[in-house]
């Protein structure tokens, strides 16, 4: 049995961070549906989950599918009802790249673009990693 | 201009004519009143890192401001990861100790930018340290952690001798 190991990075942390401040979520919607959908990571990509295409996908920029990198995708989330999404890196151990609202699609470009960036650095061993998950 | 148009690739380098293009878009971030040192940095970090490129020629065939300064401020924080150069490690951080950290980190970014505006205000500070005024308003008022070349470049343009720099959220 494979047993993932999910690494979370700055860029995660950092985002974390906004999105609480900005009241996107409350606690109670982070600890009962976000880490839980997290946690399927572990037993990625076994778990039903990830053939669910409204939770799961791999990430596609200009139409063209992006190396190593996927999405998890939150709905209607909060008062402000917004799209929340989590980019995540699937490489020797799984990264957790950051989160954000999809308010259109400028915004959800900029993040990928970023995304790609993170993709990169990471593949380099240039990154900082804040804690784990296992 | 169709500079948007490539796949992610392992080994990323741009076609001549996206150089070309990416050097037209520095030209026009120069009219646009950014430093040389952010345009120089933006454009050496794009013929390295596909996603910073792909943001550069956004800022090209962007005509909003207020999306023109998103996209300035992700390029200077791409810009910082991408010459950290190694991979750091914190130590790890308590699920339960995360709302007090958001707390600690508003708060002195509040104190800090209560400073910066007694002394001129953040375009005054942006000039000084040769961060973008965008970079600098997100700096601000998001919560992420401070980066520890941010504060020492806005300690040293406002001569302050005691900014924190050693809390563990300072990265």
């Amino acid at each position: 049995m494979i047993v993932n190991k999910i690494v979370i990075t700055q860029w995660a942390f950092d985002s974390y961070l906004d999105l609480k401040h900005e009241e996107i979520f409350i606690d109670g919607y982070f600890r009962e549906t976000i880490k839980p959908d997290v946690m399927f990571l572990l037993d990625y990509p076994n778990a039903a989950k990830f053939d669910n295409n409204k939770f799961w996908s791999p990430v596609s920029y200009n139409g063209n599918i992006i190396a190593n990198g996927f999405k998890m995708k939150w709905h209607q989330v909060g008062n402000g009802r917004v799209q929340l999404r989590l980019p995540v890196a699937i490489m020797k151990n799984i990264y957790l790249c950051g989160a954000y609202v999809k308010k259109n699609e400028k915004t959800e470009k900029r993040m990928l673009a970023k995304f790609k960036t993170h993709l990169q650095l990471i593949k380099e061993g240039n990154y900082i990693k804040c804690g784990e998950l296992s | 201009m169709t500079a948007l148009a490539y796949s992610y690739e392992e080994n990323f380098h741009l076609t001549p004519s996206q150089d070309v293009t990416l050097f037209d878009i520095a030209h026009k971030m120069k009219k646009y009143g950014l430093s040389a040192d952010f345009i120089s940095s933006a454009i050496r970090t794009a013929l390295r890192y596909e996603g910073v490129a792909d943001l550069v020629f956004m800022w090209g065939q962007e005509s909003n401001p207020d999306e023109r300064d998103e996209i300035i401020a992700d390029i200077h924080e791409l810009i910082d990861d991408c010459n950290r150069g190694s991979l750091e490690e914190y130590t790890m951080i308590r699920f339960n100790d995360l709302d007090m950290i958001r707390k600690d980190i508003r708060s002195f970014k509040d104190s800090l930018l209560k400073l910066v505006d007694e002394r001129g205000g953040i375009s005054l500070l942006s000039k000084m340290t040769g961060i973008p005024q965008p970079s600098l308003s997100r700096f601000f008022n998001a919560n992420a952690m401070p980066r520890r070349q941010t504060l020492i470049k806005i300690a040293s343009a406002l001569k302050i001798d005691a900014i924190k720099t050693n809390n563990f959220w300072v990265r």
